[in-house]
């Protein structure tokens, strides 16, 4: 019913508009007031007292401002409401965001994060059903009512406590029907879905079908399946509709004892005309807010289960060492890890005490089973996760405090921006650098064939880069990067025979003057390789130049090569 | 462009009423019910201010018993109305659904496969999109203004014997919230909105880009720039957002004020009446609240403008898919052949002078193609990607007519054939075919018809799936996952062939039916395939040089070229 973290998730600025809005809900509830009270007056004028229209015209003036301010106080609080709303969200996004980096690439795996963004996108934008339908009305059924009251008790103590008695019911019902509708969406819309999920799949499936001269059958099985749907759906309705009913009839049937009860009173002289004229107009407000609020109830359950999401993303603890940036290597590195382990979940351990030492300028190649432990280990020297124990040294220096590596992942992301700006992401490096990085690694002929040159947009709406294409951009990518540690994780897909020798080619240019690991899994790369370093279940367990590996018979390597696990 | 929308107009709205027509009694019925809600609401109300007044002249407390039951009476039946309403808009909803996604199938299935394989993700986005828009018209577009029309005329109705003069002003008030509103407020929120979307897009974009990016900008140190370019456009388009949802409130909060002059002026004009002695003073305030009641129906109207541009936006791009020339062979052959044509079994394939381009292709994918395939011969199709060889096996399914050229199976032209008879004859078994989300027996059975237990248990194990079918839950009554996921694309290969095993039909096309099993397997299967195929027309495409040494032929596919020689299995092969 009432999120406490999503009331906190509103700034001080938040917090103000917000209270401007309950200000505005208030006014309009006066204004509403006092749009009965003076038509009660002008009905009390002119018929009651029987005075010429002329004396009742100051009502009518009254009525007019009511019926004004009334239209205002409802503008300025959708206005307001719609404010706190993008506040909220614009915040909630921002520390969102903070703490993906926060989290590092390390914690923020591959497959969370295409819900992440539908949470981002989708999630967020629930938010506003939240803070512009639902808080407003909220605020309004609980004080509406309650002033309401305190004017129509002193009038007329039975019409007070109908109003009493009736009101506890509307909530109650208002949550059944919540409840029943939640029901309602998660059996019929499920079978909506589902509906739609088969015609979809007849469609797919489709040239399939006409093969089979099956196609014109599939027709009564489409009107059958939507038949059953209709049936099982309008079932589910006739009960889910009931509470709605009740609800409809309580307050309506709570306005005509109103209505009777002031009637009766009235004749017997019991109490005056004005009062129960006023009485009367203003029942239907009374019960308005809370019928309000019934209807938009289950748009609160889905804000509230999409800022649960959004609150434990943000209340994970961060792990990633985001390197602060002290000083240049110029140098190729020498790393040297230390009995350096490394666990997911503090349970089963990626890494198990694991050292090994990089050489300057050397060429290493990682191998290893899927689970050995090699993107875990690429992670750690990434500084996407923190060691849970040993040591990391870069040229004798702790790990922390060092520019950063030079990294060609796997499958490189293209980013909506032109070639240009998915070379130099940002970074302050010339185009004259990046022509010449481009030239010397032979990605510059295929730049300048495509559409405009460098100026290309890539990504969604651009145009498709192939796989070695691809990967010429990403090497350009980590070859202005001024770090001399290069890790590189190499694609398992294979590339055609001549992409191929250009990767290759490319690869070496970006070798040069660096240290460098690479997860391989190309034969060609394990022999150039200085060293070729065996994982197993998260140990060092060979090392070695590749052909004093393959004499090795028995061990992990000779092995993997004869499955040809590579 | 705007000549072409208007155009569209007019013929997709025919199409949306033609929709509607069989249930024109239904939905008038409850349009009734409808207005009876509303009415009833404001009878209530109206019912009350007269009792009130009434016992304000001080009557015997009696003389008050009609009206008093006429108010409980009022109190009670807007609720009945109110659920009677839903549950028939409903129903009615969903049947028209039901014939929609029939009439939409019905539509397409000339134009398979050929007319809709370039439409294909189009498709999609309308099966989905389009028919969601579309449940919604009756309810939101048809449904909202004959309430407002039916409930408007009835109180007018009462209003004459009344208080004429407040007619006016109920048709003036309604005009203005229900139509006049929503038009203005359309006319400058369509570009508002497109402007928006576009602002969206852009934080799609620069999220995916934050995110899927992530490692690429962590480790260059990036990851601010993006954060901060994803939260501008976030912000941007937001405040965007923001803007056109203040116009909406905007007239929700005039057209309140629109109901409410509406009631003063009631007033104003009722007073006057009562002044001249027309009109009863206990009856001033119930004008007043029939006008402001009435009012109440023509809410929802705004939304309702918004719904017909957009049902009508869907209907046309339904209508632009579901036109479109069949390209593929018609359902009857020659319509002087009264009974299906019979053929020699296994029938031969002749191609003569075979020439072929794509509906939206430029390049020929087949020029001049011939060669004769004799009955019960095996041949290979070699090629490189884009030869030609899948053109080849779409003109013999008969998906597209050759521009030039005859093909024959058995003699018998396809054109004459027919479809159905055509189909009757052929197995194609692809490299990703389609299974079903149903039980592994229908998508056995969808391929074969009714077969016994023990038949398909033959074919699966024919086709190597014995041991893998028998471990699944409910074995042969098993769901599959949507298109087959929980398969290995080898299984669903097995199943494919398993498929064409049930079928039995004299000419087998395999395309690449053997590419994602391993070597052991693969070999397996060919040997069961060939010896299957002894008596049958088999053809068999492959996209590399390799091909089975058993083969009788090889026809070699070269830019749309065929060449054709007999297989003389090269002494390292044999």
């Amino acid at each position: 019913m009432f999120s406490k973290a999503l009331w906190q998730a509103q700034n001080k600025k938040a917090l103000l508009v917000q209270s401007m809005t309950l200000i505005m809900a208030l006014g309009g509830g006066a204004a509403t007031a006092l749009q009965a009270w003076s038509t009660a007056c002008i009905i009390n004028d002119l018929f009651f007292m029987k005075k010429p229209l002329q004396e009742a015209s100051v009502f009518f003036l009254l009525l007019i401002t009511a019926v004004l301010l009334r239209g205002m106080f409802l503008w300025g609080e959708e206005h307001m409401a719609l404010k706190v709303s993008s506040l909220v969200k614009g915040s909630l996004l921002e520390r969102l965001l903070e703490q993906a980096v926060r989290l590092g690439p390390g914690v923020m795996l591959h497959e969370d994060r295409g819900s992440f963004f539908t949470l981002l996108t989708q999630g967020l934008s629930t938010l506003d059903a939240y803070f512009c339908r639902y808080l407003p009305q909220l605020f309004k059924s609980a004080l509406i009512p309650l002033i309401y009251l305190l004017i129509a008790f002193p009038l007329d103590s039975v019409s007070g406590m109908i109003f009493v008695i009736t009101t506890p019911l509307i909530p109650l019902f208002m949550i059944l029907i919540g409840k029943w509708s939640h029901q309602m969406k998660n059996s019929s819309w499920e079978a909506l879905s589902r509906m739609g999920g088969y015609l979809q799949d007849v469609l797919a499936g489709l040239s399939t079908l006409r093969n089979w001269n099956r196609e014109y059958r599939q027709e009564a099985k489409i009107r059958s399946v939507s038949r059953d749907f209709r049936l099982q759906t309008m079932k589910t309705l006739r009960i889910a509709f009931l509470s709605a009913f009740v609800l409809e009839l309580l307050t309506t049937i709570s306005i005509a004892l109103v209505a009777v009860g002031l009637g009766v009173r009235l004749a017997e002289g019991k109490m005056d005309f004005l009062p129960a004229l006023f009485l009367i107009l203003l029942a239907p407000e009374y019960y308005q807010p809370l019928r309000l609020l019934g209807q938009q109830y289950h748009n609160s359950q889905n804000a509230i289960l999409a800022s649960d999401e959004l609150f434990s993303f943000l209340n994970r603890s961060a792990v990633a060492l985001y390197p602060p940036k002290t000083g240049q290597i110029t140098a190729a590195p020498r790393i040297e890890l230390d009995r350096v382990s490394f666990s997911y979940d503090g349970k089963r351990s990626a890494l198990r005490e694991l050292s090994l030492t990089l050489k300057p300028e050397g060429i290493y190649a990682l191998v290893g089973a899927s689970g050995a432990g090699k993107t875990t280990l690429l992670r750690v020297l990434l500084g996407a996760l923190p060691p849970s124990s040993g040591t990391m040294t870069v040229d004798g220096l702790p790990f922390y405090g060092w520019d950063g590596v030079a990294f060609i992942p796997a499958q490189p992301y293209f980013f909506h921006a032109t070639v240009m700006e998915n070379i130099t992401l940002g970074r302050d490096v010339s185009c004259q650098e990046v022509y010449s990085v481009c030239r010397k690694i032979g990605a510059e002929d295929f730049i300048l064939q495509l559409p405009r040159g460098y100026d290309t947009p890539l990504g969604e709406q651009g145009i498709n880069l192939s796989g070695g294409q691809g990967q010429l951009i990403s090497i350009a990518r980590a070859m202005l990067c001024s770090s001399r540690l290069l890790l590189c994780d190499e694609a398992t897909s294979s590339l055609d025979t001549y992409s191929e020798e250009i990767v290759q080619r490319a690869l070496e240019q970006a070798f040069i003057g660096k240290t460098v690991l690479i997860s391989a899994h190309r034969l060609h790369t394990l022999r150039s390789a200085q060293e070729v370093l065996v994982l197993e279940k998260g140990q060092l367990v060979q090392q070695g130049t590749f052909a004093s590996l393959c004499k090795e018979t028995g061990g992990v390597f000779a092995q993997m090569l004869q499955k040809g696990l590579m | 462009m705007k000549e072409n929308t208007s155009k569209k107009t007019i013929k997709s709205l025919p199409f949306l009423l033609g929709l509607l027509s069989p249930y024109i009694l239904p939905i008038l019925g409850t349009a009734v019910i409808g207005s009876l809600t509303i009415l009833a609401n404001t009878g209530l109300l109206a019912v009350s201010a007269i009792l009130i007044c009434l016992a304000a002249l001080l009557p015997p407390v009696l003389d008050l018993m009609p009206l008093s039951a006429a108010v409980r009476l009022f109190g009670i039946s807007r609720g009945i109305f109110r659920y009677w309403e839903r549950l028939a808009s409903h129903s009615i909803t969903f049947r028209l659904l039901e014939d929609l996604r029939v009439w939409y199938y019905r539509q397409l299935l000339p134009l398979t496969p050929g007319g809709i394989l370039n439409k294909h993700t189009k498709l999609f986005k309308s099966v989905t999109e389009d028919l969601e828009t579309l449940q919604f018209f009756y309810l939101r577009v048809v449904a909202a203004p004959l309430v407002a029309f039916i409930t408007l005329l009835s109180i007018s109705g009462i209003l004459a014997f009344l208080l004429p003069g407040a007619i006016p002003v109920l048709w003036i008030a309604g005009m203005i919230n229900g139509l006049l509103m929503p038009l203005f407020s359309r006319h400058g929120s369509k570009k508002h909105g497109e402007t928006t979307l576009k602002q969206e897009l852009d934080y799609r974009h620069n999220l995916q880009d934050f995110l899927m990016g992530l490692e690429i900008l962590w480790v260059y140190d990036r990851c601010n720039e993006q954060k901060k370019a994803t939260l501008d456009t976030y912000l941007a388009g937001n405040q965007l957002r923001q803007d056109g949802e203040t116009r909406r409130g905007h007239l929700n909060a005039l057209s309140g004020i629109v109901s409410g002059l509406a009631m003063t002026c009631t007033l104003w004009v009722g007073a006057l009446a009562v002044e001249q002695g027309s009109l009863k003073g206990i009856y001033l305030l119930a004008a007043a609240l029939l006008v402001y009641g009435a009012l109440e129906a023509v809410q929802p109207l705004p939304l309702a403008v918004s719904y017909y541009y957009d049902s009508l936006a869907a209907a046309d791009n339904m209508l632009e898919i579901t036109t479109g020339e069949p390209t593929g062979l018609s359902l009857l052959g020659n319509p002087t052949l009264h009974t299906l044509p019979t053929l020699p079994q296994p029938p031969g394939i002749t191609f003569s002078g075979v020439s072929f381009t794509y509906p939206e292709g430029k390049i020929p994918a087949l020029e001049q193609v011939s060669f004769i395939l004799p009955p019960g011969s095996h041949t290979a199709i070699i090629g490189q990607i884009g030869s030609g060889k899948s053109s080849l096996a779409a003109l013999l399914l008969g998906y597209y007519r050759p521009q030039e050229g005859k093909i024959c199976l058995g003699d018998m032209p396809l054109e004459a054939l027919g479809k159905e008879a055509l189909c009757d004859h052929i197995s194609l078994v692809e490299q990703n075919p389609y299974l079903f989300t149903a039980s592994l027996r229908e998508n056995l059975e969808l391929a074969a018809g009714p077969k016994s237990e023990e038949e398909l248990w033959a074919a699966l194990q024919w086709a190597g799936l014995f041991e893998m079918a028998s471990a699944l839950p409910q074995k042969l009554d098993t769901l599959l996952s949507p298109q087959g996921q929980n398969f290995s694309s080898g299984e669903r290969q097995r199943l494919a062939l398993a498929r064409m095993y049930l079928e039995n039909k004299p000419v087998v096309i395999l395309d690449e039916a053997l590419k994602n099993l391993d070597n052991l397997t693969a070999n397996l299967l060919l040997e069961r395939i060939l010896s299957f195929c002894k008596d049958r027309t088999l053809l068999m495409i492959s996209h590399d040089q390799q091909h089975p040494a058993q083969m009788d032929y090889l026809l070699h596919m070269e830019h749309g070229h065929a060449h054709i020689e007999p297989n003389r299995p090269s002494p390292s092969c044999s």
